[in-house]
């Protein structure tokens, strides 16, 4: 029984870093229309900048850094819808494709020969230095401990705070998208570009915006579970492909599914390879065999193409 | 005033008899000249050709997004390792059984593509094949002991020269695995380039082109698409051999998810749903590769140097309306741009401007940069631009079928011969 809980609240804790990376690539897809192959490179290389603000170079409060990597993340996503993808059709897939893949690749390249394959050391926890909660978060509490407390389980303190942060950029979003008039501009030009643009709405800047807000998640995002997974530009690798399962799993344009799908793509690979594998293996998350999260796209493709959540399209003839 | 004359007629079988020569000369002198690490690489590119010519089958010719060729390789090439070194297979009876293991996974994944759409499919696939290199590494069936897991499966009998062959030397294997790839990549060619134009090639080809329209005509949608897919896979699988037989060595670290990024690249450089791009492409991508490590050793300064250059190209490229006009602008731009900061660095040579080692992460970069320049101004890619040139110098005008005894056109005259003609 204590291994079973063990196993959920593993799956919890990885579940939230999948949905991390999902969130950014479903709101990228609401915006455009496109899937942002790209979108975990890009919260990597803002994580990085936090990096550089926090330790390498200005020694910055990391709270300020945080801001900052966002702002600068923001401004690289829009600079990239604006350069790259504005002049092309996304309903023709195969060049918004290959450019947000070319995209990966440099980002990944330049991250590569800047700051080296290697993990970085001394990355800064961004929780650990919130006001209020941040001693609470560093474990100096008996049940949320790196070690196993009185019921046998080992609940890391962090991923408790993991899964606040994004509970809390869900209802962030969820304001930004339902109570303003942008979020409202926003819903609209995702529901169907053409009637936006003809009552007036700058489809354009909306563009702009939807990248921003996903780059500016997605930074943050990959800050919060950098010191988890270590910071290096390979990192979002395999994440990418469990967070490419939580998205179809939830409906590509649906932002709550998307997190739900996180969640329940690192319970199902937690709970099922469990039993069917050694636990040593899969307590890191990189050694993790894939398998399980694309067999699980496939079936969840195959059974309900649109995702749990996604708007299903009427095509006409 | 381009040359002219009609398809089928003596000069196009001469015009064709001659072009082929060529490259059958070609490729008959290249192994000589080249030196043998140089041929390794060429018969890398020629499992690289093969391997993109499936992947085009699937999205230049049927436009669906299955981007996982590069497990296909994998499953091809560990299936012929595996046998050779654990059954003691030949090496030429792995080519079926490759392909065939390709086939079946390609066709159990294409079973999904048919209700999978768009960029869904793209997705999966995408997952598939970023996936895949941990696969090998899998506990069941004692799948880690056939791939070599992560250390990799070294095929210890190699493909070499038999003793009676006296023209290839033993210590150089290279030539002779060369004629061997050649001969299999230039039958897989022939192969798809027939393919393409027959009856299920056009039935292909039209799904791409309008699903509703393809179905309406007839054409069965599942099949097709199923059998594409699956072709496609034999294909890769073939590329996954012929990947082994020069080699010898396959690992894991080979078939990921760079490998389908190159073979994209290739894909789109090359000219997507062209069947002679991906030939080119594949070249383009391994001994581009090898260029940009020897000789592309600038540091990140010079990098973002250059690529400014290119976006000021880009962007006066753009300013101008007609074709010559943009390409003028663009190359006159990058040679000028260039040259300029080329003599600067020259000049300067400060430290840190070249990087020690070129084989750097700075080549993906680059590759990163050649693939979204690409899309952006050559969207037909290599053979597609060619083709748009080499009209103004050759023109074959196609000639309608003969017609039976007794049939008549009911057409008038102007539209039995083709629009190209007025060109």
């Amino acid at each position: 029984m204590t291994l079973f809980l063990q196993r959920i609240i593993d799956g919890l804790q990885n579940g939230a870093i999948y949905s991390v990376v999902a969130i950014p690539m479903v709101l990228i897809f609401k915006a455009t229309t496109l899937i942002n192959f790209a979108q975990g490179e890009l919260a990597m290389i803002g994580a990085f900048f936090a990096f550089v603000f926090a330790v390498q170079a200005f020694s910055m409060n990391i709270i300020l850094a945080t801001i900052l990597a966002m702002v600068i993340a923001a401004l690289l996503g829009m600079g990239i819808e604006r350069t790259m993808l504005r002049s092309f059709d996304p309903t023709d897939h195969l060049p918004v494709v290959l450019i947000t893949l070319g995209v990966f690749y440099i980002v990944n390249a330049f991250a590569g020969d800047i700051w080296n394959y290697q993990a970085q050391a001394n990355v800064p926890n961004l929780l650990y230095d919130l006001p209020l909660i941040g001693d609470w978060m560093q474990g100096r509490s008996s049940f949320f401990t790196s070690e196993t407390n009185k019921l046998g389980l080992r609940i890391q303190h962090d991923s408790v705070g993991l899964v606040g942060a994004l509970l809390i950029m869900l209802s962030a979003l969820h304001v930004i998208l339902n109570r303003t008039k942008m979020g409202l501009a926003f819903r609209g030009v995702s529901s169907n570009t053409e009637a936006s643009r003809l009552v007036g709405i700058r489809v354009g800047r909306i563009l702009s915006f939807g990248w921003g807000l996903a780059c500016a998640f997605g930074a943050l995002g990959a800050i919060l579970v950098a010191p988890r997974i270590t910071l290096q530009p390979n990192m979002m690798l395999t994440v990418l492909v469990y967070a490419l399962a939580a998205a179809a799993f939830g409906g590509l344009d649906s932002v709550g599914g998307a997190a739900l799908g996180g969640f329940v793509v690192g319970l199902l690979n937690s709970v099922i390879l469990g039993y069917i594998s050694d636990v040593d293996r899969l307590s890191s998350l990189t050694a993790a065999p894939l398998l399980f999260p694309v067999v699980l796209l496939l079936v969840v493709l195959w059974f309900k193409p649109t995702g749990l959540f996604g708007t299903k399209s009427v095509e006409r003839v | 005033m381009p040359y002219k004359f009609n398809s089928g007629s003596a000069e196009h079988r001469m015009y064709r008899l001659v072009g082929y020569g060529l490259l059958i000369v070609l490729m008959l002198i290249i192994p000589f000249v080249l030196p043998e690490f140089q041929v390794t690489r060429l018969n890398r590119a020629m499992a690289m050709a093969v391997a993109i010519l499936g992947f085009n089958l699937v999205i230049g010719y049927s436009g669906l997004f299955a981007l996982c060729q590069s497990a296909f390789i994998a499953l091809g090439a560990f299936t012929s390792a595996s046998l050779i070194m654990d059954h003691g297979w030949d090496y030429w009876m792995t080519i079926p059984a490759g392909m065939f293991v390709s086939f079946l996974i390609g066709l159990a994944l294409g079973v999904p593509a048919l209700k999978i759409k768009g960029l869904y499919l793209a997705m999966s696939t995408v997952a598939f094949a970023a996936a895949f290199p941990s696969f090998t590494k899998l506990e069941f069936f004692g799948i880690p002991e056939r791939t070599g897991g992560a250390n990799g499966r070294e095929i210890t009998e190699k493909l070499n020269p038999p003793d009676w062959m006296p023209i290839f030397d033993v210590t150089e294997p290279g030539r002779y695995r060369y004629f061997l790839l050649a001969g299999l990549a230039l039958f897989a060619f022939w192969v798809v380039g027939n393919l393409i134009k027959s009856r299920p090639g056009r039935a292909i080809i039209s799904i791409r082109d309008n699903e509703i329209g393809a179905a309406v005509s007839g054409v069965e949608l599942r099949r097709f698409k199923v059998l594409n897919f699956g072709l496609s896979a034999a294909i890769g699988g073939l590329a996954g051999v012929m990947w082994a037989m020069n080699s010898g060595f396959v690992a894991e670290q080979d078939f990921t998810f760079v490998l389908m990024v190159d073979l994209l690249v290739g894909l789109v450089v090359g000219g997507v749903a062209t069947v002679s791009g991906a030939a080119i492409g594949a070249l383009v991508v391994v001994f581009g590769r090898w260029l940009v490590q020897t000789y592309f050793n600038y540091s990140l300064s010079a990098v973002v140097v250059m690529i400014a250059v290119v976006a000021l190209a880009l962007y006066l490229a753009r300013q101008q309306v007609t074709a010559q006009k943009k390409f003028i602008a663009g190359a006159g731009t990058l040679i000028v741009g260039w040259g300029i900061a080329l003599a600067l660095f020259a000049a300067v040579d400060m430290p840190g401007l070249y990087q020690l080692n070129g084989d750097g992460p700075l080549s993906q970069a680059v590759f990163g940069i050649v693939l979204i320049g690409f899309v952006f101004f050559a969207p037909q890619g290599i053979v597609g631009s060619w083709r748009k040139l080499w009209i103004h110098v050759v023109q074959i005008v196609p000639v309608p079928p003969a017609l039976p005894d007794g049939a008549e056109i009911l057409a008038t005259a102007g539209v039995a011969t083709n629009d190209s003609t007025q060109g």
